[in-house]
C-alpha cells in the first residue's frame, strides 16, 4: 500500500510522542542540580581564591557526572539550549544561578555577613527545581503538539 | 519556505529515526531499536545509510561499564529533515487546494 504525506506526518507525530514518553526526568535530578548550584555559590561567595577554583572544578565535574547519569538512565538527551520555546526555562535556571552568585557574593563582600548567603540558597534550590520541571513539561508539550 | 523532498529520509524507518533524533539532541542506539521494533542489524543498516548521507553521527563514548552507542543528527541532517517535513506539509496543502 502506498503511503501518502499524511501517513508520513503521522509517523513523525508518533516518533515525537515516543520522545515525550521517554523524556521523564528522574525525581532527584533537579533537586541534586539545585543543591550543586547552592553549594558552589556558597563556596564562591564565602571562600578564598583556592576555594573558588576548587569549587568551580568540582561543580563542573559533578554537573558532567549528573548529565551522564541522566543520559544513561533515560537513553535520550535534550540540550536545554536546543529545545525551542522550552529553552526559556533552562535559560531562567542560568539566570537564577547568576543572580544567586552575584547576590551572595555581593552581600558577603559588602556586609561581611555569612547568614544572608546561607538564607539565599534554599530559595535558589526551590527555583531550580520548579524551573527544571517547567522545562520538562514545556518540552513534552511541544513534542506532542508540533511536527 | 519550500521544502526539499528527501529520498534518503523518506523510507518509514529512516523517517522515524530522523523524527526521533530531530526531537532530541542525542539518543541511545537501544532506544532507537526499541522505537522501530527491529533487530540491531536492521537499525545499523538504516543508520549507515543516513550516516553515509552525512545526516547523522554515531559515537561510542568511552568510560566504565557497558559502552553505549549514541546517535545524533548533524546540522546537515537537521536541515534535510526540516526540508523534508516542509515538503510533506506542502504536499498536503496542495491536496487541500485541489479538492
Amino acid at each position: 500500500m502506498e503511503r501518502n504525506a499524511a501517513d508520513d506526518l503521522t509517523i513523525i507525530a508518533e516518533a515525537r510522542a515516543a520522545v515525550a514518553e521517554r523524556y521523564i526526568t528522574p525525581w532527584w535530578y533537579h533537586p541534586v542540580l539545585g543543591v550543586m548550584i547552592a553549594v558552589y555559590v556558597t563556596a564562591f561567595a564565602l571562600g578564598g581564591t583556592v576555594v573558588k577554583l576548587v569549587a568551580a572544578a568540582v561543580f563542573v565535574l559533578a554537573a558532567t557526572r549528573l548529565a551522564s547519569t541522566y543520559r544513561r538512565i533515560t537513553g535520550v538527551w535534550i540540550n536545554g539550549l536546543e529545545a525551542g520555546r522550552a529553552s526559556r526555562w533552562s535559560k531562567l535556571v542560568g539566570l537564577v544561578m547568576a543572580v544567586d552568585l552575584a547576590g551572595s557574593w555581593g552581600l558577603h563582600f559588602t556586609t561581611g555577613l555569612v547568614w544572608p548567603v546561607l538564607v539565599l540558597q534554599p530559595f535558589a534550590v526551590v527555583a531550580v527545581v520548579l524551573m527544571g520541571r517547567r522545562f520538562d513539561e514545556a518540552v513534552r508539550e511541544q513534542l506532542r503538539s508540533g511536527v | 519556505m519550500s521544502g526539499q523532498f528527501d529520498e534518503v529520509i523518506h523510507a518509514p524507518n529512516r523517517l522515524r529515526i530522523c523524527a526521533f533524533l530531530a526531537a532530541t539532541s542525542e539518543a541511545e542506539f537501544a532506544v532507537l531499536r526499541d522505537l522501530l521494533g527491529v533487530a540491531d542489524s536492521v537499525l545499523s543498516k538504516h543508520l549507515k545509510v543516513l550516516q553515509d548521507a552525512g545526516y547523522l553521527t554515531v559515537t561510542k563514548p568511552t568510560g566504565r561499564g557497558r559502552v553505549k552507542t549514541w546517535v545524533k543528527l548533524t546540522p546537515a541532517g537537521r536541515t534535510a529533515y526540516r526540508g523534508h517535513v516542509t515538503a510533506l506539509q506542502g504536499l498536503i496543502e496542495q491536496d487541500r487546494t485541489q479538492i
